[in-house]
């Protein structure tokens, strides 16, 4: 009885671990960790992150480097994961922040809501913007709002906001597209075949 | 959201049809300003709210809330000018009315109308088929 509790135990610890490196991994493309920095850095066991990096390497997600006795982990850019769970992590990660209440104070009674580029897309890096279209009502000039900076956003720190505040009557058609593309957060995105 | 089952009844259901249809036409008569916006608007949303009630009532469902309605008035099958889910979106734009102060402007009474009058025949008659429905 003991012992199964104990598998269990482990096994929740190991996902857990396991989302922690993804979500790492997923906030910090560009960077290369070492496994003691890693461990340190999401409070994991080095042991259970050796595990979860070895698992993730078998997957093709993160490749690792033997550097003398050190070994240096880094990520696999084109991995499906990128185009899958990191787009459903950015989106939870959006839901989960204040972003549209503030978009909200910002615009009052918006039309529709939507994420997109980078951050839709699942090829953000640290330093890309968090872009949100809000459409409104009637004929008014497209305009980019500086919503400021996110302080935190999973395991990454001040990530700037952009609101692109546009009306259907007045909006390039390339922007549009690029919008509808996007992912609706709130309300109806009305397109015409 | 809290549902409540009664009696099915088809001459209630009826009446609230009729009564949103007469209150549509009415509504549609009126010019659009930033004056008139808040009635207008309230006004489309009312009667696309109560064909959709009329659908619950002649299923014999009582709600408290504005979504079912409106979501049942979604599930329809209508072939229309706009898209049936914008009615979704003045549902939102009326919470943001009642519960933040928000005032329509005339181009959201414009925008209304256009829904009311690309939506609200096909809708009208999708819901009176179900409604003669034995």
């Amino acid at each position: 009885m003991a012992k199964k509790k104990m598998k269990g135990v482990k096994l929740l610890e190991l996902n857990e671990a396991y989302q922690k490196v993804l979500q790492w991994f997923f906030s910090r493309p560009t960077e290369k960790i070492g496994l003691t920095d890693l461990s340190e850095a999401l409070r994991i066991a080095k042991t259970t992150a050796r595990s979860v990096v070895a698992k993730l390497a078998e997957e093709g997600f993160l490749t690792i480097e033997p550097i003398g006795k050190l070994l240096r982990i880094s990520f696999v850019h084109n991995h499906p994961y990128n185009f899958t769970w990191k787009i459903s992590y950015n989106l939870s990660l959006v839901f989960s922040s204040d972003v549209l209440n503030e978009v909200h104070k910002i615009i009052p009674s918006p039309k529709t809501i939507i994420l997109f580029g980078s951050y839709r897309k699942g090829d953000d890096i640290e330093t890309s913007d968090l872009d949100i279209a809000v459409e409104v009502i009637g004929n008014e000039e497209p305009k980019i709002i500086e919503m400021g900076l996110l302080e935190n956003f999973g395991y990454r720190k001040n990530v700037p906001v952009h609101l692109y505040v546009f009306s259907r009557n007045n909006v390039d058609i390339n922007l549009f597209a690029n919008i509808a593309n996007g992912i609706v957060l709130e309300g109806f995105l009305e397109a015409r075949p | 959201m809290t549902i409540r089952y009664k009696r099915p009844d088809a001459k209630d259901a009826l009446s609230l049809v009729q009564a949103a249809k007469r209150q549509m036409d009415f509504t549609l008569t009126m010019d659009p300003s930033d004056d008139s916006a808040f009635t207008i608007v309230r006004n489309i949303y009312e009667c696309f709210r109560m064909i959709g009630d009329a659908l619950l009532v002649k299923k014999g469902i009582e709600s408290d809330d504005h979504l079912a309605p409106i979501n049942e008035l979604l599930k329809l099958k209508v072939d229309t000018l706009r898209p049936i889910f914008l009615i979704d979106n003045l549902r939102r734009l009326m919470h943001n009315v009642n519960y933040y102060g928000y005032s329509p402007k005339k181009a959201e009474a414009d925008d209304a109308i256009s829904i009311a009058k690309s939506c609200f025949k096909q809708l009208h008659e999708a819901v009176m088929k179900e409604i003669e429905k034995h």
